[in-house]
């Protein structure tokens, strides 16, 4: 669970950091507005897909193991 | 109202009913979803469902309406942007569009997933209720 959510973070971190902010003197409020939401959509995008994956990984496992009941 | 206040107070505007959107979709889907994940045998499971679900449906919400760009095709140019207003409300109408169809396309990815871990239940509970004597 600490490794998914290192790599969580630090794909997370790695997608904003690399989106590129091309930030010119005398632009538009929103210019800044539109840069920083494409970042953010970068990482979120990152964090949906792997959530999705270790869902869906998850749901392998359960289907493959059937672990035992534990209620 | 000029055209270039218009854009931010729609822009804002949109993406906050964009989150609605999700949340609506997440209070109206929780109480059958937590149904049915009580209803799991696999309690590590059953709280990992139930924790990523809210994230599930939220987060496309908000990428869909992130996914929109106001850079199209023909416009590129901030001032060609601002210029008209009808290209902002046909944005705006695009962002929701998008954050609907998002929603949409959790919705059918989690029941898919739920489908699944269902059948998988059942054959569990098949071999669970099963007697030794039928096991031979």
């Amino acid at each position: 669970m600490r490794a998914f959510l290192l790599l969580l973070v630090f794909g997370a971190v790695g997608q904003a950091v690399t989106a590129s902010l091309d930030v010119k003197p005398g632009q538009h409020f929103m210019e800044y507005v539109w840069m920083v939401a494409g970042g953010l959509g970068d990482s979120l995008e990152y964090l949906f897909f792997t959530l999705a994956i270790y869902l869906v990984l998850m749901t392998i496992l359960v289907a493959a193991l059937k672990p035992k009941d534990d209620k | 109202m000029t055209n270039e206040q218009y854009l931010i107070v729609s822009y804002f505007c949109v993406a906050a009913i964009s989150v609605v959107i999700g949340f609506a979709a997440y209070l109206w889907l929780r109480a059958p979803f937590y149904g049915i994940a009580a209803a799991l045998p696999w309690k590590a499971f059953r709280d990992l469902l139930a924790r990523l679900f809210p994230v599930g449906i939220l987060l496309p919400a908000f990428l869909g309406f992130i996914s929109v760009s106001y850079k199209g095709c023909l416009v590129k140019d901030y001032n060609q942007i601002v210029a008209k207003r009808s290209y902002l409300v046909s944005k705006n109408q695009e962002q929701i569009s998008a954050s609907l169809t998002h929603v949409v396309w959790a919705v059918f990815a989690w029941c898919a997933l739920i489908a699944i871990v269902m059948a998988v239940k059942r054959r569990f509970d098949q071999g669970t209720t099963r007697s030794p004597s039928e096991i031979k």
